[in-house]
C-alpha cells in the first residue's frame, strides 16, 4: 500500500506493517492508523491517515535500563497479548527546535502488541515518570557506548 | 452535564458497576472513593490534558527534521 507524507514522500508499505491502534494517540484519538519508520535510537511514527502527522519516537528501554510499569490485564487484552515477548513499548519525544531541549514522554508509553500489530498510549499509575524527561544528554551518551561497541 | 448533591459518605452509581462514594468533605477539597471494574482506565483530568498537549507539542515537530543529524 501507498501512504502519502510531507516528510518522506510517497511510502510503499506492506498493510500487514500498518499498527492499528485501539484508540488513537492522547489528542489524535482518531488517527488509529500508523507505520514506524526505524531509524536507529530515535524513529518516526508516522500517520498514515495524516501525511503531516508524525511522530519522533524511541525505546525508552534503550535509554533507561530501569525504567519499568506494569501493564494491567484488560489492557493486555484490549491489545490481544497472548505473549508477553511479543510486547514492545515506544515513548514519545518531543524535538522542539532547540534540539538539546528533546524531551522523552516517559508517563504515557505507547505499548505495541507487534503480533498482532496493535497499539495504544496507556497512562502509567506510577507518578515517579514524567511526560517531559529530558533526554538529550542520555541520547549522546547511548550513541557514543554504541559506536563504541561497533568500533571494539 | 448531570449535578448531583451529595453529603458525606453518600455515593453515586453509573452504570451498574462504578460506584463514586464522597469519602470526605474538606476546606475546598472532597475526596472520592471510586469502585469500578479494573478495565476502566480512570485518570485525573489533568493528566490527561497534559498528555493530550504534550502529544500535540510532540505533533509540531519541524519538518526538515533530520534524525541522523542529532548529536552530530
Amino acid at each position: 500500500m501507498k501512504i502519502n507524507t510531507v516528510r518522506f514522500g510517497e511510502l510503499e508499505m506492506e498493510e500487514q506493517k500498518v499498527i492499528n491502534f485501539v484508540s488513537g494517540p492522547m489528542g489524535f484519538e482518531n488517527m488509529t492508523k500508523w507505520v514506524l519508520i526505524d531509524n536507529g535510537l530515535l524513529g518516526w511514527l508516522q500517520s498514515v491517515e495524516d501525511p503531516e502527522l508524525a511522530f519522533v519516537v524511541a525505546n525508552p528501554f534503550e535509554f533507561y535500563g530501569d525504567y519499568e510499569f506494569e501493564i494491567n490485564e484488560s489492557e493486555m487484552k484490549n491489545l490481544a497479548v497472548i505473549n508477553n515477548a511479543d510486547v514492545t513499548v515506544l515513548s514519545i519525544v518531543s524535538v522542539p527546535p532547540k534540539v538539546e531541549n528533546m524531551t522523552i514522554n516517559l508517563l504515557a508509553p505507547i505499548v505495541i502488541n507487534y503480533k498482532e500489530q496493535k497499539a495504544k498510549q496507556v497512562i502509567l499509575s506510577n507518578n515517579k515518570y514524567s511526560v517531559r524527561h529530558y533526554v538529550y544528554s542520555d541520547l549522546l551518551k547511548c550513541s557514543q557506548n554504541k559506536k563504541e561497541v561497533v568500533n571494539a | 452535564m448531570l449535578v448531583l448533591t451529595r453529603k458525606q459518605n453518600q455515593s453515586i452509581v453509573i452504570n451498574n458497576d462504578i460506584v463514586l462514594k464522597i469519602v470526605e468533605l474538606g476546606d475546598g477539597s472532597v475526596k472520592i472513593g471510586i469502585d469500578a471494574p479494573k478495565n476502566i482506565p480512570i485518570h485525573r483530568l489533568e493528566v490527561y490534558e497534559e498528555i493530550q498537549k504534550e502529544n500535540q507539542r510532540a505533533a509540531e515537530v519541524s519538518k526538515e527534521l533530520n534524525l541522523g543529524e542529532i548529536g552530530k
